[in-house]
């Protein structure tokens, strides 16, 4: 395999969470552990969502987010959402989770009037938790745009290391990501040939082709952990680009 | 090689900076800083012509030694070319079609502003040195684009001596 190739045979195509194993009691399970992996990724989305819009306190946010991806009603009803066919996936996560939210915090009030328990958070006390209007979604949409594209380069930069493609990485950090993120001027093509052996400024082009083109792949395969066919990967991903474009400065 | 994480960068980033990373397919954003196209003139100006055109032509290279030597031409580069005071014709319209090709392709290894500068100089220079017109683009755009390579910081002087002569010869 030359440098030049995107291609690698350690990276195998993404397995949608809800294709894992088949019908049945214990594939169910792992159906709904696969789901939990996922959207454990986005726990900073999911965590900016409880907090924004149902107002509950940083300290209380772990536990609910744990309590949601081993909730075995989750994992059922996804694939529900999945099989219908309709919506977006983080469109349904966030009304799922809200959901567990209020049934967590009624379940709790209800064990508290069991003699010799307290609820955490009792509901009556914060209506606010029921009465969510949608407006923090944009601040939860960027933020599983970010914890997607953290992912994503993730991926790469070890799929690139663990290949021996550091160049690849490389010239991908200094010409793409810290220039677009950070807003400084690239690295010299010069100092990338010496510092990893490049024949040429051109060489380092090439793999700068290269690279976007893994990042791109990388990125999809990352989506498609979640959408569910091609069309809507495309449809995601464009959608979250419009609303980052659309955010302006923070 | 660096070892920062560069989820960092993703998580402290301006949301509008992130969209760019959304689309790489659409990534028009220049390959080269301006002050680095001047070293890769240089790399391509001291390129074997040979090596370039075989490629392109796969079983041609015969051909090409053949045209190279046919005057007692000693060429190695696409500088010799350029510059030598008579050099074939054909050889000139490879050099053209060559460009023409990479200019259009983005798949090409060449940067769009090296293949430009390239394709005029090929067509000026065949004009100029042996009177032939190897190309259909009418002179106000070749004079155009021999503006343009002028105006080109990164292009070395002797490039820009060629270009200026060949203008010259254009225009007169």
């Amino acid at each position: 395999m030359t440098e030049n190739s995107s291609w690698h045979p350690q990276v195998f195509p993404t397995t949608h969470w809800s294709q894992i194993g088949r019908a049945g009691q214990a594939d169910t399970e792992a159906r709904r552990q696969a789901l939990g992996d996922i959207l454990s990724r986005y726990f900073p989305a999911l965590r900016t969502y409880l907090i924004l819009e149902m107002n509950i306190p940083c300290g209380g946010t772990d536990d609910l987010l744990q309590g949601f991806v081993a909730s075995k009603v989750l994992g059922q009803q996804l694939v529900e959402h999945a099989k219908r066919g309709r919506g977006r996936f983080r469109t349904w996560v966030i009304a799922a989770l809200r959901n567990h939210v209020l049934s967590t915090f009624r379940h709790e009030r209800a064990q508290k009037r069991s003699p010799g328990t307290k609820a955490v958070i009792d509901i009556d006390d914060h209506p606010e938790l029921a009465s969510a209007d949608g407006s923090h979604v944009k601040e939860f949409d960027i933020q599983w745009a970010r914890d997607l594209l953290s992912e994503a380069l993730e991926r790469m930069k070890a799929e690139c290391l663990n290949s021996g493609r550091q160049a690849v990485w490389g010239i991908f950090e200094h010409r793409v990501v810290r220039p677009k993120l950070e807003r400084k001027e690239e690295l010299h093509y010069s100092e990338l040939v010496q510092r990893y052996g490049l024949k040429s400024p051109s060489e380092g082009a090439n793999l700068l082709v290269t690279a976007k083109r893994m990042f791109q792949r990388v990125l999809k395969s990352v989506v498609a952990e979640y959408a569910r066919d091609g069309a809507e990967i495309d449809e995601e991903i464009l959608d979250l680009k419009r609303i980052l474009s659309e955010s302006g400065a923070r | 090689m660096t070892t920062e994480d560069p989820t960092e960068f993703v998580q402290k980033s301006d949301p509008a900076l992130l969209a760019g990373m959304m689309d790489m397919d659409s990534d028009t954003e220049r390959a080269w800083r301006p002050d680095e196209l001047g070293a890769v003139l240089e790399h391509q100006l001291s390129a074997p012509v040979e090596l370039d055109l075989s490629v392109m032509r796969p079983g041609f290279r015969k051909r090409l030694r053949t045209l190279a030597s046919a005057q007692g031409l000693v060429l190695s580069s696409y500088r010799d070319l350029f510059h030598h005071p008579n050099p074939p014709v054909e050889l000139l319209r490879l050099v053209k079609d060559f460009a023409k090709a990479s200019k259009d392709d983005p798949e090409s290894p060449f940067q769009p502003e090296i293949a430009a500068v390239l394709y005029l100089g090929s067509i000026l220079v065949a004009r100029w040195r042996c009177g032939a017109k190897i190309s259909a683009v009418p002179d106000q755009m070749l004079r155009e684009g021999a503006e343009w390579v002028l105006g080109q910081s990164w292009v070395d002087d002797g490039t820009k001596v060629l270009f200026r002569d060949g203008l010259t010869h254009l225009t007169g």
